[in-house]
């Protein structure tokens, strides 16, 4: 009779682990993955009742986003814009394209339109618009290039560690207030042109005439410069910042 | 041959985990499942959303008819009191049909900015050229000259602001036209407040004298 254990069998065990281990592994990995907001979130994009375009209004037309999220700037919420903000346009502009049929008819029946909502804060989380566009920061920062989208997708994670990412060095993002909506700019690169901005002159930003920047530099001196004229303190360790 | 079969349906589940679940940050329509909804869907209401609640569906609710909010705006109410931050020293019950709400002095339109606006001179002028930016230049132009981007794209009727006429046009009048529209010309009143038309309008006026040269765009700031 030959042996039941072989030689081989004392790697049995060892071999094992090495595939549970390995397993394991595999799962922690889907887990970080794919069970966050980075996974859940970035890409929804969802189809709405009119293919209304933001590349046409926001980019080519060169609508402020303001002019349709009104109370971006001044309260907690960006609203969607009413029907009839819309159809002080459409009713001269396409108003007769077929596309434009569900506006018409919310605006008649006075039901509006069903638009899908892409970006959700979880209710146990507070955050407010108005802080941020008044303290400076962009659309952009938390929305990606809308201006050039044809139809919106939700562009990044907002998830806590993204929140605090900028809480921590909000001069990575702070601009001048008049281009919070304006998302293609970026600070200007000349060190005297970006002094000028910031009427200030190059060597108090304690930077040389004539110099050339990178555009990481450029933003972190005008970042410095917006956060202390600004006071921009945002909550990072206060938990009762953002869980009111 | 432990370590084959293992390893071997580790990356068959892997590709068959990332077949299915594909990728982060790929476009889709559907929602993901939420792993961990905690309390992220609470049962309280939220900024315009639905309610079956209500027979318009509609979760935000309308003051009753015939009420006046105190202390506080609802943005496009004809009547507004000093609820927000711009502070024009009206008092919390000045919800009148006055000049100042309404650009008319009894029957007709007046002229002039109301006083406790218009003592925040160039502050006052400066709020109106942002504001103008937002919601008036895409169709007016930057100039005011009614040439903006929205009338190359058929919105033909764009009047333009520095003309004769419109020059002579009461403040009022004009502080009218914002809130209720005219003619083809839309309502802003429910997205401009009552401090921002009067802002508009004190800018659109220095527009103006720019236009005619009495003013040259140095001065303006
Ligand atoms: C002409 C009006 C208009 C303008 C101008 C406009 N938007 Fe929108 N926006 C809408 C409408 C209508 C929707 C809802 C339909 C949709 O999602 O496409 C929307 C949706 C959005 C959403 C997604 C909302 C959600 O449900 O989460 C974001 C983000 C957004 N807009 C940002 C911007 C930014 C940034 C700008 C300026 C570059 C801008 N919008 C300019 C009308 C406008
Ligand atoms: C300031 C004016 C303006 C406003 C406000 C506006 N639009 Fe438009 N929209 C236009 C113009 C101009 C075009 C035409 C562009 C072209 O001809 O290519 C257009 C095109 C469209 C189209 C494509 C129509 C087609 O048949 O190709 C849709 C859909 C649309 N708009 C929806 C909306 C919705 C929904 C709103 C309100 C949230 C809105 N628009 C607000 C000016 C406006
Ligand atoms: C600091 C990040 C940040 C900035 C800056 C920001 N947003 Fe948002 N935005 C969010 C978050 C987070 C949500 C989801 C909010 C919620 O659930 O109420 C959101 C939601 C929205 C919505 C959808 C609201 C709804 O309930 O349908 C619109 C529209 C919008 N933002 C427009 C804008 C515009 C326009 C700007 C620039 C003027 C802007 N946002 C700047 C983070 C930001
Ligand atoms: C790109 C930078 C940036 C991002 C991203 C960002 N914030 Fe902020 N946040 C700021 C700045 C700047 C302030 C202003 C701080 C101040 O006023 O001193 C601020 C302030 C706040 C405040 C304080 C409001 C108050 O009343 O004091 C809250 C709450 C807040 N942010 C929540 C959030 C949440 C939630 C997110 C993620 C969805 C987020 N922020 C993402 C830059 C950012
Ligand atoms: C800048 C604002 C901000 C601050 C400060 C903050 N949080 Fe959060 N937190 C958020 C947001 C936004 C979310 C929701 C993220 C998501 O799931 O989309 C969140 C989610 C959470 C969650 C739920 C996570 C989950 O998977 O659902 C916990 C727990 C939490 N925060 C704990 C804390 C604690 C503890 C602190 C203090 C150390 C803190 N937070 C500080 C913004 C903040
Ligand atoms: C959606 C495009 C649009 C926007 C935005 C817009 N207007 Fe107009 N406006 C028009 C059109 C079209 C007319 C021509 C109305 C007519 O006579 O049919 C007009 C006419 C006017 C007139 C002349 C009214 C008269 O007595 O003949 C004034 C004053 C005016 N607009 C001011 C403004 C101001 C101030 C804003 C910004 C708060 C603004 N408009 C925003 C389209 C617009």
């Amino acid at each position: 009779m030959p042996q039941i254990f072989q030689r081989g069998a004392n790697l049995v065990p060892l071999k094992i682990l090495l595939v549970l281990g390995a397993l394991a592994t595999g799962a922690v990995g889907a887990v970080w993955y794919y069970f966050t907001p980075e996974y859940t979130k970035v890409g929804y994009q969802p189809s709405q009742p009119i293919p209304f375009s933001h590349k046409v209004h926001a980019g080519q037309l060169n609508i402020d986003c303001r002019f349709c999220h009104s109370f971006a700037d001044s309260g907690a919420h960006s609203n969607l814009p009413s029907t009839q903000l819309c159809m002080g346009c459409h009713t001269q502009v396409q108003k007769d394209s077929p596309k434009l049929e569900p506006l018409r008819q919310g605006w008649a029946s006075g039901k509006g339109v069903p638009w899908v909502q892409i970006h959700k804060t979880p209710d146990h989380a507070y955050f407010n618009h108005s802080v941020h566009i008044n303290r400076g920061v962009s659309c952009v920062e938390c929305h990606g290039r809308v201006d050039q989208m044809d139809v919106v997708y939700q562009a990044k994670s907002l998830t806590m560690n993204f929140c605090l990412e900028c809480h921590r060095a909000p001069e990575n993002a702070l601009r001048p207030l008049d281009k919070v909506t304006d998302l293609g700019w970026k600070a200007p690169t000349q060190a005297d042109e970006l002094a000028s901005l910031l009427g200030t002159t190059p060597d108090k930003l304690k930077l040389k005439a004539g110099d050339q920047l990178t555009p990481g530099k450029a933003q972190k001196v005008m970042g410095e410069h917006f956060k202390v004229q600004r006071g921009v303190l945002p909550p990072d360790s206060n938990c009762a910042g953002c869980h009111r | 041959m432990i370590l084959k079969i293992g390893f071997g349906a580790l990356i068959i589940t892997g590709v068959a985990a990332l077949g299915l679940a594909g990728f982060r940050g790929q476009k889709g329509e559907q929602t993901h499942v939420e792993w961990f909804n905690d309390m992220a869907h609470q049962p309280k209401v939220n900024p315009q959303v639905r309610s079956d609640f209500f027979a318009d569906g509609r979760a935000e609710r309308k003051p009753v008819a015939g009420t006046i909010p105190i202390g506080y705006n609802i943005a496009g109410t004809y009547y507004q009191n000093d609820g927000n931050n711009l502070g024009t020293g009206v008092g919390a019950f000045a919800n009148q049909p006055d000049y100042l709400n309404t650009g008319r002095i009894g029957e007709f339109y007046g002229d002039g900015i109301p006083e406790n606006l218009a003592s925040r001179g160039a502050d006052l002028v400066k709020r109106g050229q942002e504001r103008y930016g937002i919601y008036c230049s895409h169709c007016h132009g930057v100039a005011a000259k009614g040439n903006g981007p929205v009338k190359a794209f058929g919105l033909m009727t764009v009047a333009d602001l520095t003309s004769e006429p419109m020059r002579k046009q009461p403040d009022g009048q004009i502080f009218n036209t914002i809130t209720h529209g005219k003619n083809t010309m839309g309502a802003l009143g429910p997205i401009v407040t009552i401090e921002d038309r009067w802002a508009i309008v004190s800018y659109l006026r220095a527009l103006q004298k720019v236009a005619e040269g009495k003013l040259n765009v140095a001065e303006k700031k």
